[in-house]
């Protein structure tokens, strides 16, 4: 029932969790931000609370059709020059399963 | 000769070979974590999502051909305080980036003292005092501190410095998780922020609190926004024109306050940025009411209600043109006599994402080459004009300003 679990399919579901909080970009060509510093691209008055935005946007998508995963509510820890890549394979591979 | 060879040599380096995988995977460390886990129905539709505890374990060295191993019930074993709990189901994904994580679902509770043991490697289980859901005591935790350094170019000698800190003191998260609605978390937090300045610019103020918060978030068509219920107990200063004191009490007051983005306010912006491929996420409308009854003040005279309205909102159009623009107005109350009842301010900012660090490592490629610049995590910075004018709190007073800054965020 759930998605399999590939690279791919958890690319997919990274890039549809980024267009929930608004990354318009997410939407038309994913694999362009994964080197992309994320913090800087966020406005001064939403990042704060970035981390809490990204898991709710994590727990809406990923445990939905048509992923239906688990997803473990852990918040990921963003710096200065966090890349989305690096939110990718430090955090997002490692919250969600099967 | 040739025979002890074999005993000495051969015969330990094939026991050490044949043993290899038996080893190849050791239990490191196991973490117990909250989990959403969609539920489902007889008809498997999803039906709700719960909650529930599982336990992660990284193992080092684990191989593809060792599934067996990994998968096998027998070989784990999870006690606490001596009593064996049941495992329901091992999850393992020899994906290459999560080849070393086993999941473990079970009846775990949230308590200390839980054991694990995998091929005879017992480790205890932690918990991760940032796991989202839990409650947690922190000074310092999620301070955020803003510090921003501009010049007044209309008046060259005259500098201010506007600054937001915001403590955490303590949270509890209260995460609910329904379709479109989340509830995340109550806060205590310490707040201060305001405007320091020369003298001569009378623009000196600042805002104290206590506060108590509730952040929900909620999904409308599949953006998410938030929103912020607070109560707080807040005391403002103010420099008065014939003080030599820069910080006068002027309002030790409750303070009801509510902060909303307004759904598909950021829409046209999300859907520009996915035409023209710009990551910076779109921001919102957001709107703040802010509801003060009557306070008192230094000096122990009563101070009138009033209500204080803000809204921003910002047009990302490029990384070289951000225009983000604030609009403020108080309304005081049963204030006698001629005495302006209202105040406007507004601000207008253009900005310039300007990647310093990535110019300068251009022109080092001159020299290096592309595979050394590639391994240099490359910053980002901003620089903008702004132009201000109109009272706001806490000061108070009647500014036009022309500014230009340089910051790392915008």
């Amino acid at each position: 029932m759930t998605s399999i679990f590939l690279e791919e399919n958890l690319k997919k579901a990274f890039c549809k969790m980024l267009s929930c909080m608004g990354i318009g970009a997410a939407e038309a060509d994913c694999e362009s931000l994964f080197h992309k510093v994320i913090k800087v691209i966020v406005p001064g008055s939403m990042h704060n609370d970035l981390p809490n935005r990204l898991l709710s946007s994590a727990n809406s998508v990923c445990t939905k059709e048509p992923f239906y995963w688990r997803v473990d509510q852990k918040l990921p820890h963003i710096f200065e020059d966090t890349t989305f890549q690096e939110i990718f394979n430090n955090w997002f591979i490692k919250i969600v399963n099967p | 000769m040739t025979y002890l060879k074999f005993i000495y040599f051969i015969l330990p380096v094939f026991f050490f070979l044949t043993d290899v995988n038996s080893f190849a995977q050791t239990l490191e460390k196991a973490e117990l974590v909250r989990t959403l886990t969609p539920v489902f129905g007889p008809n498997n539709e999803i039906i709700s999502r719960k909650t529930e505890f599982t336990i992660n374990c990284t193992l080092s060295n684990a191989q593809i051909e060792n599934e067996a191993i990994i998968k096998d019930m027998a070989n784990w074993k999870v006690t606490a305080h001596g009593k064996i709990m049941p495992l329901n189901q091992i999850i393992w994904v020899p994906l290459q980036m999560k080849i070393n994580t086993v999941k473990l679902i079970g009846e775990f509770k949230d308590y200390e003292g839980l054991t694990i043991e995998f091929l005879n490697n017992a480790v205890f289980v932690t918990m991760d005092d940032q796991s989202f859901g839990k409650s947690r005591w922190g000074f310092g935790q999620s301070t955020s501190f803003d510090f921003n350094g501009q010049r007044l170019a209309s008046k060259k000698s005259l500098f201010s410095f506007d600054y937001k800190f915001d403590a955490e003191i303590l949270e509890r998260y209260l995460m609910t998780p329904g379709g479109r609605f989340w509830l995340d978390k109550v806060s205590l937090n310490l707040i201060s922020n305001g405007t320091i300045a020369n003298k001569e610019n009378v623009r000196n103020g600042v805002q104290n609190s206590f506060s108590c918060s509730l952040s929900p978030y909620y999904f409308m068509s599949g953006l998410i926004y938030r929103g912020e219920f607070s109560l707080s107990y807040q005391m403002e200063t103010q420099q008065l024109i014939n003080s030599d004191k820069f910080f006068n009490v002027i309002n030790k007051h409750f303070k009801f306050g509510m902060e909303f983005e307004i759904p598909y306010t950021n829409f046209p912006f999300y859907k520009l940025h996915a035409k023209t491929g710009y990551a910076r996420l779109a921001m919102p409308l957001t709107m703040e009411i802010e509801y003060f009854p009557k306070g008192e003040d230094g000096f122990g005279n009563t101070t009138f209600k009033r209500i204080d309205f803000k809204s921003r909102y910002e047009m990302a159009f490029s990384p070289y043109f951000i225009v983000q623009g604030e609009w403020h107005a108080v309304k005081f109350f049963n204030i006698p006599g001629n005495v302006d009842k209202n105040a406007y301010y507004f601000s207008i900012a253009f900005a310039q994402d300007i990647d310093v660090s990535k110019q300068i490592l251009d022109i080092v490629r001159l020299f290096t080459g592309d595979k050394f610049i590639n391994e240099v995590p490359q910053g980002k910075h901003f620089i903008f004009y702004r132009i201000s004018s109109g009272k706001r709190s806490p000061a108070f007073q009647d500014v036009k300003e022309h500014l230009l800054g340089f910051g790392t965020y915008f």
